[in-house]
């Protein structure tokens, strides 16, 4: 939460405190909040106002580090995915009425990043506050790649039962130190120096155990500004506060001003003073979907990259299954030594099933058998690599495998795919 | 340095577009074949950021920005053939959308690997990418080599403060222009040049450019790193200091790389390089 200068000058006047026991907002609240998806709790609504993914995500070819080899020498094999996702949800807090703005500490909040597993927010501030409404920012720095809908996001507000604006103003023409106390409040100017066009000064705040204050003006760390004879305000150049322990009921700040060309009256102190017992209130939000404009495809951490034999423990492995054959052929007739990946993705688990891919060593006629395959249906890819050194170079679609087909395999017979061709590399 | 990347203008070219359904492969080393020389794609990686505004009536705008960068090496297949490299030149870069074949702008440069074995490496940075688009259609340029390159060993006696003396081999020419003392230190500045047929390449990765100081007995003293200048292909100039030399120095030794013979152009064209892609959707949380 910000403030407007000249707004606040102009309504709160020279009072040393405002209201009795709410926070006074300037501007236009209550109206229904628009905005995107959002949820309530107990009369405040949290509104999602925009969602950011950030991705990262990296193909390397390089063999590891130390290894370099000419790939005259070395095999040329599968690269290696990786990456990174994270998410930053901007959310604003709108209060049932206005003055209850202040009352909002913050928001806790998680959704599911799988089934069972929770994704945990991290909850910032925004420079981007506003008078109506409170904005944070949800971010989870590592979310699954896969992710392309955040459900279950839930949370709880936290609001305290009672909070006020506090404005304290310590003149400067008298002798030091000089303090002012409102409700437990207590701010003191220990001491002040003016050189030149620059004053200055130190500053002690101490609140009542049990109180929050918080300083909803950035431009003036601990809330301090400079008012001149004519009613200026000015904020520091420059500040620095005292560190402040665990428990502690006061801070030192040094502030000084500059530009400050006539004389100075006082030393403003602004502090929101919240205190009692945080109240927890739960709340949910709508599914936010993540949208990926590039069409997804399986993932890269499973056992797709992982060309393994099959045999017990395989997901594929089934004793008494059925056969697959496939083969592989060059149109120059000569298949130089290779492996075939031989890749299958069970139909009746559904489109968005995974990849296994079978590393084959194919026989000189270029055929290849799988044995022990699980019953079931079946879409089946073929990619052929040479071993390095091993004669004519061989094409197929850069990166890609050969066309996606459907085979079913039953029990204790033999199916097969369509032949893989390969062209001579021009 | 004499190798450089160029980037140039584009050419369009025909394609095809991978299946709405295919699945994720694993996938090859993008590489082709330029003369005596492999272009290999050693990494691409990806950035992304797609942000979602809701605006007042609840309906979402979406915006998305998307980079690439393309990490290349080029290898010899004769390790002799390595230093007759002269330029990586990648030319043109597209991208199918939309049914059409669009070129996509790309900056790039050099990409330094100490003891390595490619002859080059480069990147290609593509700051705006098509969003919707799963390769790259191609990438396209040409490895220019020279006919040969000898590597050479000069060596230059020094006696005393005579400077005089001059190496010379297969028309390379180095003198000694400056030999300070400075404390425990020796400050070697040499100026290797050669005919205008032939460039001069600095080929050691030492960190003192193939500058060696000996004493009388042979010994090197311990390099301390320096600076190359090449104002031109014909011309290299060397500074390099030197410490812990016993003795006196008596020879100041360069190995260098001489090329020569015609420039030869091997141009390449890589097609359907596949970029990294997000995964499969996670089951539904319970």
């Amino acid at each position: 939460m910000t403030f407007c200068k000249s707004r606040r000058n102009s309504v709160w006047g020279s009072g040393a405190a405002l209201g009795a026991a709410t926070l006074a907002l300037v501007g236009a609240v209550g109206a229904a909040p628009g905005g995107g998806p959002q949820g309530a709790a107990e009369g405040y609504r949290i509104v999602v106002e925009r969602v950011q993914q950030s991705e990262s995500l990296t193909l390397d070819f390089a063999p590891g580090e130390g290894r370099e080899v000419s790939p005259f020498v070395r095999p040329n094999s599968p690269g290696r995915r990786s990456g990174r996702h994270s998410l930053q949800v901007a959310v604003a807090i709108h209060p049932p009425q206005p003055e209850l703005l202040g009352h909002v500490e913050r928001l806790e909040a998680e959704a599911l990043a799988a089934p069972g597993v929770p994704l945990k927010f991290s909850v910032y501030p925004t420079d981007d506050a506003g008078r109506d409404a409170k904005r944070l920012q949800l971010v989870a720095p590592d979310v699954p790649l896969q992710l392309t809908r955040l459900r279950g996001i839930r949370g709880e507000l936290l609001v305290y039962p009672r909070a006020r604006m506090v404005r304290l103003d310590l003149p400067l023409k008298g002798p030091l130190p000089v303090s002012r106390e409102v409700d437990g409040l207590k701010a003191t100017v220990t001491q002040s120096k003016v050189t030149g066009e620059l004053l200055s000064a130190g500053v002690q705040i101490q609140w009542p155990a049990g109180a929050s204050v918080t300083y909803p003006n950035s431009e003036a760390p601990g809330g301090v500004q400079l008012v001149t004879a004519s009613g200026q305000l000015i904020t520091p150049s420059g500040t620095s506060a005292s560190f402040v322990p665990a428990g502690a009921l006061s801070r030192q700040f040094g502030v000084s001003f500059s530009g400050v060309k006539e004389a100075p009256a006082a030393i403003r102190v602004d502090a929101l003073l919240r205190s009692g017992t945080m109240r927890r209130i739960p709340f949910t939000l709508p599914d936010l979907e993540l949208p990926d404009q590039i069409r997804t495809a399986p993932d890269s951490n499973d056992s797709s990259d992982d060309p393994r034999p099959l045999g017990p423990g395989h997901p594929l492995y089934a004793a008494g299954g059925g056969i697959l054959t496939a083969s592989v052929s060059s149109s120059s007739g000569k298949l130089p030594a290779g492996t075939l990946l031989l890749g299958l993705s069970r139909l009746d688990e559904g489109p968005g099933a995974g990849w296994s891919w079978i590393e084959l060593s194919p026989d000189t006629a270029g055929k290849v058998e799988l044995r022990s395959l699980a019953p079931g249906r079946y879409r089946a890819r073929l990619l052929w690599t040479a071993e390095s050194g091993a004669g004519e170079s061989l094409a197929q679609p850069t990166g890609g495998a050969g066309p996606t087909q459907e085979i079913e395999i039953i029990a204790g017979r033999a199916a097969a795919t369509a032949p893989l061709k390969l062209e001579p590399n021009r | 340095m004499n190798r450089r990347v160029l980037l140039g203008s584009l050419v369009v070219a025909a394609g095809s577009r991978l299946a709405a359904d295919e699945p994720l492969a694993p996938v090859l080393r993008p590489e082709v074949t330029a003369g005596p020389f492999k272009l290999c794609i050693d990494r691409i990686l990806q950035s992304r950021s797609v942000v979602t505004t809701y605006r007042a009536d609840g309906s979402p705008m979406t915006e998305q920005s998307r980079s690439l960068q393309v990490h290349m090496a080029v290898y010899a297949r004769d390790p002799g053939d390595a230093a007759r490299l002269a330029a990586l030149q990648v030319r043109g870069l597209t991208a199918e959308t939309g049914g059409r074949v669009i070129d996509v702008s790309h900056n790039g440069g050099l990409l330094e690997n100490p003891d390595d074995t490619a002859s080059i490496r480069a990147y290609v940075y593509i700051q705006s990418f098509p969003r919707d688009v799963r390769e790259i259609r191609s990438l396209f340029g040409e490895v220019v080599a020279f006919e040969r390159s000898t590597p050479l060993e000069i060596d230059v006696p020094i006696k005393g403060d005579d400077l005089s003396n001059i190496g010379e081999k297969e028309g390379v020419r180095v003198t000694v222009r400056e030999l300070t003392r400075e404390g425990n230190n020796w400050r070697v500045r040499i100026l290797a040049t050669s005919s205008s047929s032939a460039v001069v390449l600095n080929a050691v990765q030492d960190g003192a450019y193939g500058v060696s100081l000996l004493n009388a007995q042979g010994k090197a003293a311990e390099a301390n790193g320096g600076t190359l200048i090449q104002s031109a292909a014909t011309q290299a100039q060397y500074l390099v200091v030197f410490s812990g030399l016993q003795g006196e120095p008596a020879t100041v030794r360069l190995r260098i790389a001489s090329r020569g013979g015609v420039r030869r152009v091997h141009p390449f064209k890589m097609e359907h390089i596949p970029l990294p892609e997000r995964t499969a959707p996670l089951p539904a949380p319970r």
